[in-house]
């Protein structure tokens, strides 16, 4: 757990800490409104509406890069604190009750969503570069393909060179094995969870065919080897890089429906309740 | 269509100096001043001519007294010559800093950021027609020369070290020549104070081919140069001047390295993935264990401190501009130890100018009352947990000559999650065309990407034919200017780094433009630090993480600390 000692520091102690007392504070008045007999589910709800429009504002923030409000690494922050006070609101606001209808179900269920999928990004872009950059060269994700093709003929060109030699075993494991192995992205679950078990038995198979061959097939072999070694580096970066791609994917569309159905049901409420207060 | 609107391909004279070439008269005048007068015009090339230099390269300025005609500091590329009036000049202290330290005057508006925003997008590498970009050239011209203030020069006289500039007397010549920082404020000491103003490219074209030129201000720069640069150098800031010029008299100037060093240094450095051969390519300034020969100043470019390690030689240090070599030894031998060698050796990385200070002179005007803090200083860190990474960060810094960079972006791998927010930031501030790809050296978590560093010694500046690429005045930025770019190629050719790149402009269409025989026009672009952003760099604006940051590579302090 280095990787969270290494988020906890100073100064996020004390940004949470001062996001603790601002949601002290909005308990503290929520309460006082309740107390008081008046309708705190306005209160409450518009207060979570301010802090998903402030949050917003970083997706404005980016693309208005070249006006001086501030660096985006401001506003993330921002937006990682105040997500902190919207969940207390949000639960403040749900009365900490699950939903009781099908338009409040599908309401929640966003903001679970989009909640979850915000604190995995959130974890994921801090937990993902250093091990990346602990395992080795650092490949831009675009370039992957194109390095996983060249990999690809180079253990081709190796197998059938194998054959014109006379010898056999190379070419049937890249036949059985390798051919397969290098034709795409392999091993995503296991890369994700850093294990090395689907790389040693690749490495294994490799090994077992080494006492039938003859100097320049064993060379060839240790060639291969390099190339098996390369390509699951190139499936581990694939793997991680594409997670730090694929997040906004499930952050940012449910969070645009949920400011839609959001919409709905602040209409909704205004239109069915007798407002008190 | 106009017939200017349809050809697009810039030439060198599209765009005169003053807006207008100057008169036949005024050149005439020009050409009577004491330093051009022995100029032949017979020296010139036909397709260079020595009247079309100065009427195109050169403009009339007019001043009131006391206003400002350059800061020190500034990045200046043009030369002056006093033709009415007079001038002071100030070269330490600062009069009034809101003046003598002005703020770059070129960002755009917060309404013309707006504007850019929610313009859409053009095609790649689209560029107006040029009608319309010489009317907004003429507009910048016209607030460029709105001065850049005026000072009580009464004040200044009285209360500082001036030195009084005369009718015909040439300055501003040492930092148009060798691309450094004014060293001086000058400032117009009468009213109507007319000056002949002569850009870079057309002072280096004219000294190129006028023999008795390039002796008169080479004379002059060597003669200014020196002693300016003994000034700067901290330690001797404790000198008196007189001493400066007894100094100055005595003291060598020396060259190494090879002026053309970058083509060989990108031959070599594409050789192979180590780059432990580059230091073989660095010629010898000084051998551990040689006779100490007096204390080495850098005026110019960049060396490497080296210890003999086993059967190589280990980095141990960088020096640059006003850094010196071998004081520790030089104060040893001055406090009574003859037989001191040197401890360690020095190599030119690239081409280096250094002045060498006798012994003598170290031991008659410099050693008494010397700060502390010079004397034996160590170059070696001695941390031992933090060396190693020192020596690797330092080889790889120096090795690939990244020292060279001022703004050098840097990312930080151990934060870059690769959201390429930056690169889409760069697009947006420059009209949907990103000037870096996320790509570069890297060592350790430290990823030197290629964008443009904006060089101490900015070798792409100088073989540019119009001058199109230069230093920013003010803040030293490298920008091109895209009107009078040839599309050449030689900057990107000269880039050590290959950080400049060649583009095909396009119409609004989409369609490349192509010139009078049918070929494409090629553009050199590069990163100019959003020098006319409101914000600063885009890209560091931009990222989320705090992984990208735009450094000077010789602060490794900072770099390290930023690196975490």
């Amino acid at each position: 757990m280095a990787w969270l000692n290494g988020i906890l520091n100073k100064s996020v102690l004390i940004n949470l800490a001062v996001a603790s007392v601002v949601f002290a504070l909005f308990y503290a008045w929520n309460t006082r409104y309740d107390l008081a007999l008046r309708d705190v589910q306005y209160f409450n709800g518009w207060t979570l509406a301010a802090c998903i429009a402030i949050m917003m504002l970083l997706t404005l923030r980016k693309r208005m890069v070249i006006l001086p409000f501030g660096r985006v690494r401001f506003w993330l922050l921002v937006h990682y604190y105040l997500a902190i006070l919207t969940v207390g609101a949000f639960l403040v606001h749900t009365r900490f009750k699950l939903p009781d209808s099908l338009l409040e179900w599908v309401l929640w269920s966003l903001f679970v969503l989009v909640a979850v999928s915000g604190i995995f990004g959130a974890l994921i872009s801090k937990y993902i570069p250093p091990k990346l950059e602990a395992h080795g060269e650092r490949i831009m994700f675009e370039r992957i393909p194109v390095f996983r093709n060249q990999l690809a003929i180079e253990a081709e060109a190796l197998a059938r060179e194998s054959v014109k030699d006379g010898t056999a075993s190379i070419a049937k494991l890249y036949v059985d094995v390798l051919g397969n192995f290098f034709a795409g992205p392999r091993n995503i679950l296991a890369h994700l969870h850093s294990s090395h078990v689907p790389l040693a038995r690749v490495l294994d198979e490799l090994s077992s065919i080494e006492r039938y061959l003859d100097d320049a097939g064993k060379a060839r072999l240790v060639k291969m080897r390099e190339l098996v070694e390369t390509k699951d580096n190139l499936d581990f970066q694939y793997a991680n890089a594409g997670l730090l791609r694929l997040w906004p994917f499930l952050h940012l569309p449910p969070t645009y429906a949920l400011l839609v159905i959001a919409v709905v049901h602040v209409i909704l409420a205004y239109a069915f309740s007798a407002r008190i207060g | 269509m106009n017939a200017e609107i349809r050809d697009e391909s810039n030439r060198r004279w599209d765009e005169p100096f003053g807006g207008e070439p100057l008169d036949a008269e005024t050149v005439a005048r020009i050409l009577a001043v004491p330093s051009f007068a022995d100029i032949r015009a017979e020296d010139f090339p036909d397709r260079l001519p020595l009247y079309d230099i100065i009427a195109n390269d050169g403009r009339l300025r007019s001043y009131k007294r006391g206003e400002v005609v350059i800061r020190k500091g500034d990045y200046g590329s043009s030369l002056f010559v006093i033709l009415e009036g007079g001038a002071v000049g100030l070269a330490s202290g600062a009069a009034d800093d809101r003046i003598l330290h002005g703020g770059s005057r070129s960002q755009k508006s917060w309404w013309r950021s707006i504007k850019q925003l929610m313009t859409p997008g053009k095609a790649p590498e689209y560029r107006p027609p040029r009608l319309r970009v010489v009317k907004d050239k003429a507009a910048q011209q016209e607030e460029e020369l709105d001065g850049l203030g005026t000072v009580d020069i009464d004040d200044i006289v009285a209360n500082n070290r001036t030195f009084a500039l005369h009718e015909r007397e040439v300055f501003g010549e040492l930092a148009a020549l060798t691309r450094t920082p004014r060293g001086a404020s000058i400032f117009a000491s009468s009213d109507d104070t007319l000056m002949f103003e002569l850009r870079w490219q057309g002072l280096r074209d004219i000294r190129n081919w006028s023999p008795n030129f390039k002796q008169r201000i080479d004379a002059l720069y060597r003669e200014r140069g020196l002693v300016n640069r003994l000034r700067e150098c901290p330690i001797l800031q404790h000198v008196d001047k007189d001493a400066f010029d007894e100094i100055a008299r005595n003291s060598l100037f020396e060259t190494y390295g090879n002026a053309d060093w970058t083509h060989r240094f990108k031959r070599a450095i594409g050789e192979q993935a180590d780059t432990g051969h580059i230091i073989e390519q660095e010629q010898v300034i000084c051998e551990q264990g040689n006779y100490v020969d007096g204390l080495l100043l850098l005026n110019s470019g960049f060396a490497r401190i080296t210890e003999r390690v086993d059967h190589g030689e280990r980095t141990v240090g960088q020096l640059s501009r006003n850094d010196v070599f071998a004081l520790d030894e030089v104060i040893e031998i001055i406090e009574g130890h003859p037989d001191v060698t040197l401890k360690t050796g020095l190599r030119a990385i690239g081409y280096v100018d250094v002045i060498r200070i006798p012994t003598s002179m170290i031991r008659k005007h410099v050693i008494q009352g010397l700060p502390a803090k010079f004397r034996r200083e160590t170059v070696v860190a001695k941390s031992d947990g933090q060396e190693e990474l020192r020596q690797g960060m330092t080889d790889f810094l120096v090795d690939h000559r990244f020292i060279n960079g001022e703004k050098a972006m840097v990312i930080n791998l151990d934060r870059c999650v690769g959201c390429d927010d930056c690169v889409r930031a760069c697009a947006t501030a420059h009209h949907d065309n990103p000037r870096f790809t996320r790509q570069g050296y890297t060592y350790g978590s430290a990823m030197v990407v290629n964008a443009c560093m904006h060089c101490t010694d900015p070798v792409c500046l100088i073989g540019c034919p119009t001058g199109a690429i230069h230093r920013q005045e003010g803040s030293g930025s490298v920008v091109i200017d895209d009107s009078t770019c040839i599309g050449c190629a030689t900057c990107a050719n000269s880039c050590p780094y290959n950080n400049i790149k060649m583009v095909d402009i396009r119409d609004e269409n989409g369609d490349y433009v192509l010139n009078s025989t049918g070929h494409t026009i090629a553009r050199a672009t590069k990163c100019d630090l959003c020098f006319d952003q409101l914000t600063g760099p885009a890209c560091v604006q931009a990222c989320p993480h705090d992984a990208l940051t735009r450094i000077n590579i010789r602060d490794t302090k900072k770099l390290l600390s930023w690196l975490g």
